[in-house]
């Protein structure tokens, strides 16, 4: 035993030392194929993030130029003492985007958990149910906000479909936003002597952006905690039945505890994405429910100043890590920590292989020990059993007696019950997702021209001139929705191919290759998506302003394919970690294969690896296409010119646009024309993938 | 503690799977019961329904003269064992095995108490403060056992609870789980698809396919008195060998070879619905030797396989009939030698071509105890 043991940790060198030389051409491939996203990271966030950083202390501004004239704390101070008007601003808006994050993460969350927990169930249309789920997610916010700004929460005058069903009952109409809208509440001052600004308090208007977000999000998060429930497998929740548990427990005691670090993860991924809102809020020009970042938009292109623009966006930074910190640490498994040094101390004794003899001899007594005691036990077993016995005796089968003619009626009773309320609350939420949608293409065929005179369930006026004014004549207003078409196409197209290229070679890396700072490089991608796009844009414009300073040919700026270097870097995590899932899911004996038969790495790769990735590679395409299609922020900021305008840029500016209100035609209906057109494409896509889809986007989660 | 009846209990899976036939099953009480057959017959849809996890299409269950049929798994009050052990990950041995006692509000000290009990009956006492992942196979199976004891439950179910195990463990938990039994005298009732499993441990078996029972009896009925076909087949191993065959007056004629039947014989397979029969006898209800012995056919050497205790030799006689036999101790052969075989009428059996039934030994599909 004693040699034995000694001589383990030679071969383990050995081997080790094997290992190193033999893969050392691997992991000169590893690092090769590791440099597009390299490259990406470094210039689409790093020397931004640089940038941001620094100006965040300088005075820069339109008059002082990109860089400043000189080092200052004075942003910082500004923001955050309550003394100046920004100042007041800056707390004010953290305080609404805090009440809406919070409020709205924390439906989502409890929404999402009954969705997912009713999509877990086997029944008839599963597939259907789940599809439904992807129609909001596959919808711009910025359209999802304009649908219910615009037809669902607009007031009676504009046959609004909420007041109009409120009137049908009798019921007063509610002010769902604006300036009429309901005041919920005060906001609570905690700097008692220099309020924010005291006009304004929260309103209706929140409650309805929460309401629109939680509309948008919810589906999507209800799809990671169906992921998490995965984890559980179907025979716990039946040992569970039989031990007696009823739902709750089964819930509070089995699910909750199995599927909660997964859920973290996806709480804080929501968390994050609630704190950077932007498209849900702008849309209703509302300082009640103005968020941090439009705060920092509106430092950047109305009053020019720069610097004040970044530090609101580093402190949002901040705000967010904040936030992904604590849920991390509410909801990772406490004992899981405590096991694993548990494991480690086993180990270690397992291990030890330097004992003296006399050290030897006591382990031996101890086990010597052991065995006796287990014999005394074993001994002991028949007086049990005799105890169990008794207990038994004592305790009479409960069932023999109990069971009554109306007790089994009850039984009969809840559970026709519990499943017509299961089959309530399934349609209940296929409506609540889809609905909104179908509105829109019922809408999208009313003639624009023909004035609405009460509210309309079918349209009284079909016609297909929605559309036209749309493709037509609406470039006359400044918005081009066909040349908006054309340059999402184009924007989105292109963003998704470079993230498919970047992110295989990435993703295959990290799959199937060991090298040197591996973990660094997941960590790197991983905050990478937690990253606000705030604290990016305005740096990353001033560093392509920069270097097109240097050398003319690269301004991108105002250029489409300026955005597809940021859109990557953006949408690479995800990509990434999905990717990474697909290539793992690709047997190793297949990589070995290929080796034998004499391809190099990079023909295994291209040959063997990316043909079988297919449906990975499609699935990714379609969410990194959706994701860039999709984006407002950034393209606000970055495209400037009506004619480089995206659809989600182009719907803004179309619900902006003064001249438009002029129009011979009805605005509302051909922005819900509008929106059909950028959003039906997208939504089939999605619905006959969605297999696939959801595939991609939970393992993508799960991983990550 | 309680006896099983299953009354003509149907289970018909949406849309139209028809996985279990007019069922009619007695478990006794105390009884060691094995459901066995082949995959995807039903077994663990069998057992779901006594559980209560799947309600029964059509058709009655009773526990005693309970009828349960409506009733939900946690009035039923009994235990089972997954295949897949089915211990909660994130709690400990001790929580585990308590969980039920702990959903049931039973008195902690009580519950602490069955736990200890049970721990020591299964020897696990020393592993309480550990998750299930930090636990071997058979500790997780000790454990998993362990849960249905503490709750002194009315009806142990078990779903094939050894075959994530070694064959060396497996046979060791099979040992302990008859003595388990035995001790607790609790029905139990038992699935697997492994014939030895159940021929080892079962007081009496139930042998299913495509969701019919086709025969209940002890082992040794099973064995030498095989209802149908199937039963004879799917009981023992190396299997049955099976001969089509003609009657042909008092002798059965396989390709040229002739076999005379006995009085009993001759009149129990006249009953036959026609001149085509199946002869079937076990490999190890032959002798077979290189010289010619009395009553022997020649045969064709075709495999032999030498296990140490026995030599399993497969033959090929009377033109492309292919047949097992089973020799003690080590039989010497090459392919193609030839050999001599013979089988003992007194253990063959008959079986009907259409019907499947044996006729040489008429026995219902369960005898009313
Ligand atoms: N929930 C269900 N819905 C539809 N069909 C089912 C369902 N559960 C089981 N089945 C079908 O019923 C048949 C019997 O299944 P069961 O699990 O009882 O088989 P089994 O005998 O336990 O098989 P195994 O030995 O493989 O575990 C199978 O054909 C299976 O496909
Ligand atoms: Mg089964």
């Amino acid at each position: 035993m004693y040699d034995f043991d000694l001589k383990l940790p030679e071969n383990q060198i050995l081997n080790e030392k094997k290992k190193k030389t033999s893969l050392n051409s691997e992991t000169k491939f590893a690092l090769k194929i590791m440099i597009p996203a390299v490259l990406v990271f470094i210039f689409g966030i790093l020397v931004p993030l640089v940038i941001g950083i620094l100006i965040s202390f300088t005075d820069s501004s339109g008059i002082t130029g990109y860089f400043g004239s000189k080092v200052t704390l004075l942003n910082y101070h500004e923001l955050l003492t309550y003394g100046g008007i920004n100042g007041r601003h800056f707390w004010q808006y953290t305080y609404q985007t805090l009440f809406f994050a919070v409020s709205a993460v924390l439906l989502e969350f409890g929404l999402g958990l009954i969705f997912a927990l009713l999509l877990n169930k086997d029944f008839k249309g599963r597939g259907l149910a789940r599809a439904t789920l992807l129609i909001p997610w596959a919808l711009p916010t910025i359209a999802s906000a304009t649908i219910f700004r615009y037809e669902f929460l607009s007031p009676l005058s504009e046959y609004g479909v909420f007041n109009s069903i409120l009137g049908l009952f009798g019921l007063r109409e509610i002010s769902f936003f604006g300036a009429d809208a309901l005041t919920l509440f005060s906001l609570p001052a905690f700097i008692p002597f220099a309020p924010f600004i005291t006009h304004i308090d929260i309103s209706f208007t929140m409650i309805s952006c929460i309401f629109i977000d939680v509309w948008k999000t919810t589906p999507f998060f209800s799809l990671l905690i169906l992921a998490a429930l995965q984890v559980v497998p179907e025979d716990l929740y039946k040992a569970a039945d039989i031990a007696g548990a009823n739902g709750w427990q089964k819930f509070s005691k089995i699910t909750w505890p199995m599927i909660k670090p997964g859920v973290g993860i996806a709480l804080v991924f929501r968390m994050m994405d609630a704190i950077r809102v932007y498209d849900a809020v702008v849309i209703f020009r509302d300082d009640s429910v103005k968020s941090m970042t439009m705060q920092a938009v509106d430092f950047w292109s109305r009053s020019q100043k720069f610097g004040l623009s970044s530090t609101v966006a580093i402190l949002e930074f901040i705000l967010i890590i904040i936030f992904a910190i604590l849920i991390t640490k509410l909801t990772s498994r406490k004992s899981g920590k405590k096991s694993e040094k548990k494991i480690e101390k086993k180990l270690k004794i397992q291990l030890k292989i330097d004992q003296t003899p006399s050290e030897i001899h006591e382990d031996a007594l101890k086990t010597q020990r052991k065995i006796d005691l287990k014999e005394k036990f074993s001994k002991s077993k028949d007086k049990e059993i005799k105890e169990i016995d008794k207990i038994k005796k004592i305790s009479v089968s409960p069932i023999l007696k109990t069971i009554s003619p109306s007790m089994i009626r009850n039984y009969k009773r809840k559970r026709k019950i519990n499943k017509v309320i299961f089959v309530i609350l399934i349609i209940s939420m296929c409506i609540f997702c889809a609905l909104p949608f179908i509105w829109i293409v019922i809408r999208a065929f009313r003639n624009p021209f023909i004035a609405q005179t009460s509210f309309e369930m079918f349209p009284k006026f079909p016609s297909l001139e929605g559309f036209q004014v749309v493709l037509g004549q609406s470039d006359l207003y400044g918005v081009s929705f066909s040349r908006a078409l054309l340059n999402g196409f184009i924007l989105a197209g292109t963003t998704g191919i470079v993230v498919l290229i970047v992110g295989s070679l990435t993703g295959y890396a990290l799959a199937k290759f060991e090298f040197p700072a591996k973990n660094l490089a997941v960590l790197t991608i991983f905050t990478m998506t937690s990253m606000p796009a705030l604290i990016i844009v305005i740096p990353y414009f001033i560093q392509v302003k920069t270097i097109s300073g240097i050398i003319p040919f690269l301004d991108l700026t105002d250029n489409l394919l300026g955005l597809v270097l940021p859109y990557t870097a953006f949408n690479l995590p995800l990509a990434t970690f999905v990717l990474r899932s697909f290539f793992e899911e690709i047997p190793e004996d297949l990589w070995k294969a290929a080796k034998v038969d004499g391809a190099s790495n990079f023909q295994i790769f291209s040959k063997v690896i990316l043909p079988l990735a297919i449906p990975g590679l499609f699935t990714c395409f379609i969410l990194v296409f959706i994701a860039a299609w999709n984006e407002l922020l950034f393209a606000q900021i970055w495209l400037t010119s009506d004619e480089n305008h995206t659809v989600p840029r182009a719907i803004l500016r179309f619900v902006q646009n003064p001249l438009s209100l002029q129009a011979d035609w009805d605005t509302d209906l051909v922005l819900m024309a509008a929106t059909a057109i950028s959003t039906v494409p997208l939504v089939i896509i999605v619905l006959i993938f969605q297999k696939q889809i959801i595939k991609g986007i939970t393992s993508g989660a799960v991983k990550g | 503690m309680v006896s099983v009846k299953l009354e003509k209990v149907n289970k018909i899976f949406a849309p139209n799977v028809h996985v279990l036939k007019d069922l009619d099953l007695n478990i006794q009480d105390k009884e060691f019961m094995v459901l066995v057959g082949p995959s995807g017959c039903g077994k663990s849809t069998c057992l779901n329904i006594i559980a209560g996890l799947e309600l029964v299409t059509d058709g009655k269950i009773m526990f005693g003269d309970a009828d349960v049929t409506e009733l939900p798994p946690k009035e039923r009050n009994l235990a089972m064992v997954f295949q897949s052990y089915a211990l909660y990950p994130h709690m400990d041995v001790r929580k585990n095995m308590s969980f039920a006692l702990r959903l049931a509000k039973k008195d902690p000290e009580y519950i602490e108490e069955m736990v200890q009990k049970a721990a020591n009956i299964l020897d696990i006492s020393d592993l309480l403060e550990r998750k299930p992942k930090e636990l071997s196979g058979g500790q997780r199976q000790r454990v998993a056992l362990g849960r249905c004891i503490v709750r002194d439950p009315s009806v142990f179910l078990f779903d094939e609870p050894l075959s994530n195990l070694d064959a060396k463990l497996r046979s060791q938990m099979r040992g302990e789980i008859i003595k388990l039994q035995k001790r607790l005298k609790t029905t139990l009732v038992y699935v697997t698809h492994d014939q030895v499993e159940a021929m080892s441990m079962a007081d009496r078996i139930t042998i299913l396919n495509d969701g019919y029972i086709q025969q209940v009896g002890t082992p040794s009925e099973v064995y030498n008195t095989p209802r149908n076909k199937f039963v004879a087949g799917f009981i023992g191993s190396p299997t049955m060998n099976f001969i089509e065959c003609v009657k042909d007056g008092k002798t059965l004629k396989f390709g040229d070879n002739i076999q005379k039947l006995t009085e009993i014989f001759d009149e129990k397979s006249s009953k036959a619905s026609s001149e085509k029969l199946i002869f079937g006898f076990r490999p190890e209800h032959t002798k077979i030797t290189s010289e010619p012995h009395e009553g022997a056919y020649k045969v064709t050497i075709n495999v032999v396989e030498y296990l140490g205790a026995q030599t399993v030799i497969s033959f090929e006689f009377s033109g492309k009939i292919s047949a097992m036999a089973i020799s003690p101790g080590f039989y010497s052969a090459n392919m193609g030698d030839t050999a001599y075989i013979s089988f003992p009428l007194e253990e063959a059996h008959i079986f009907d071509t259409e019907t499947n039934m044996n006729l040489i030994h008429e026995v219902p599909l369960q005898k009313i105890l």
